[in-house]
């Protein structure tokens, strides 16, 4: 997906990885720009696997801290920014699910945080990427039932095959299947907006 | 149960695998070298929070995260004024005791570790001095030579002279060579960074270029539809504002350039909108600078989208057009 080009705010029409090498020259504009493409999108994944709003804003400045200090670190060949920002937030929102132990925590909070979601403001979100929320969510919905719940445990709690085949009971090998049914169904609907990132 | 995965069932695999210790994946690679594939699953992993509602931070991270970039790294912490250094510190002695006391304590035997029972009852008393010799005998002593002794082999004292020798020599030469390799780590690191770097920017020069490719075969094929935007309204905003629309004939990839438009006032952006069959769509915010052209381009249009309008909205944008039209399609 391309931003449009501002000759008024040339940070918004650059990619992602050229922000990510301004940041590493020191420029904390391009930080923000980063921040204000991304932060809501990580800040999701931060409350989807948290539940806690606080701690899900704490991992999320963790990261960008994170990404202030080490932009070096990222590694074009192994994935786009974008989805290396996915993987940095959903690692430290998992470190800190295990380290904290918020889990209870969490149960409690939820109840109480789940009708105050903030939502991006409609018109600052570029439509492109709108609509590709909305395909993700059409094809994750439609999976069946147990393909998707066995990718969201492993992508939202960070659970092994074999945790998942503990905690539900179904044997390894159908976890298995079931997983790899959901990923190979999923890249054939999504190629076009994985084929953006690449 | 035993089970045949085929060579994209075992990439899958090693890329949810590499992310089950809740690693990012970055380090995950496939088995048997099929870096592609691998790549694809990584980013269709990356795809899934799309699927969630964005969440806005809340109005003070950013300056909370603004100010801990700009404080220091707790590596960077300035160094302290002056070296730690190792003091030799004086035995604590009573205040009251006396130069004396505390010579004559030097003198004395180490009682301290002595059990109990073999401490000594009895006043300490320095061993009687054996009396001065007569001058005589002095002064005779002084000028004759000293008599011969036995002296012991110097061979020991040799031996260590050169043991140490050689252990000096081999901990400079040890010492050496670890500076050297130390060197060349420091060397190769800094060209692997600008190797990286040099990487990076191909990267981006590349995906310019396939920008720049894109938007021009976009404008030169037979089979684009060009459209026209020209000021809205009876009495225009901005009279001396024009665009031209370029879209592709799978009515996805669109091309736009204005021009003549003004920079729009402080706390205000312009929004682009898809005329779609729904209602206007929003395409997102910008700006423009006076004197320059605007372009602006994407893949993705949406369906039965009949033209474009541009309005002055807030800085975040609206969710629906409700400042004024500065452009819109025409013809």
């Amino acid at each position: 997906m391309e931003i449009p080009t501002t000759p008024d705010d040339p940070l918004s029409a650059l990619p992602d990885l050229v922000l990510l090498r301004s940041i590493g020259e020191r420029r904390p504009e391009a930080l923000r720009e980063l921040f204000r493409r991304h932060a809501p999108t990580l800040l999701a994944l931060g409350k989807r696997i948290l539940h806690v709003s606080e701690d899900a804003e704490e991992v999320l400045q963790e990261v960008f801290l994170q990404i202030w200090r080490g932009s070096d670190r990222y590694d074009p060949g192994r994935s786009s920014v974008a989805t290396w920002l996915v993987l940095i937030m959903r690692s430290r929102a998992i470190d800190r699910l295990r380290n904290r132990q918020v889990v209870d925590r969490a149960h409690d909070a939820a109840s109480l945080d789940a009708g105050n979601v903030h939502t991006s403001p409609e018109g600052a979100e570029n439509v492109l990427l709108q609509q590709r929320r909305e395909r993700v969510r059409a094809e994750l919905s439609e999976l069946p039932r147990e393909q998707r719940e066995v990718l969201e445990m492993a992508f939202y709690e960070g659970l092994t095959q074999s945790e998942i085949c503990e905690r539900t009971g179904i044997p390894l090998g159908t976890v298995k299947t079931r997983t790899l049914l959901a990923m190979k169904k999923l890249r054939k609907s999504l190629r076009e907006d994985i084929r953006e990132l690449l | 149960m035993n089970q045949e995965f085929d060579r994209e069932d075992e990439t899958i695999l090693a890329a949810l695998d590499a992310l089950a210790g809740g690693g990012d994946g970055s380090k995950a690679r496939a088995a048997d070298g099929d870096e592609t594939l691998h790549r694809l699953y990584v980013e269709l992993l990356g795809l899934l929070p799309c699927a969630l509602e964005p969440v806005a931070p809340s109005a003070d991270l950013w300056q909370r995260l603004e100010a801990q970039c700009a404080a220091p790294a707790e590596g960077d912490a300035a160094a302290p004024s002056e070296a730690p250094t190792l003091r030799l510190v004086p035995p604590v002695v009573p205040s009251d005791a006396s130069g004396a006391a505390s010579s004559a304590a030097a003198d004395r035997p180490a009682v301290a570790s002595l059990p109990p029972d073999r401490l000594p009852t009895a006043p300490y008393q320095r061993p009687p001095q054996a009396p001065p010799l007569p001058a005589s005998i002095r002064s005779s002593h002084a000028a004759s030579p000293p008599p011969p002794r036995s002296r012991p082999s110097r061979w020991p004292l040799a031996l260590a002279a050169a043991l140490v020798l050689a252990l000096a020599g081999l901990s400079a030469w040890l010492y050496q060579g670890y500076v050297q390799q130390q060197e060349e780590i420091a060397s190769l690191t800094e060209n692997l960074v600008a190797t990286q770097r040099k990487l990076a920017e191909l990267h981006v020069a590349k995906t310019e270029l396939s920008a720049l490719e894109a938007k021009f075969q976009l404008v030169t094929k037979p089979t684009v539809a060009v459209g026209r935007l020209a000021p809205a309204g009876e009495r225009p905003l901005q009279p001396g504002a024009r665009g031209i629309l370029f879209v592709a004939a799978d009515h996805q990839h669109w091309f736009l350039s204005l021009e003549g438009l003004a920079a729009a006032e402080s706390g205000q952006r312009y929004q682009l909108w898809f005329l779609a069959p729904s209602g206007p769509v929003s395409g997102g915010t910008f700006t423009a600078r006076p004197g320059e052209p605007v372009e602006l381009t994407s893949a993705q249009m949406p369906a039965g989208t009949q033209g474009l309008l541009i309005t002055v909205e807030p800085e975040t944008g609206s969710p629906a057009p409700t400042g004024p039209q500065v452009l819109t399609t025409v013809g």
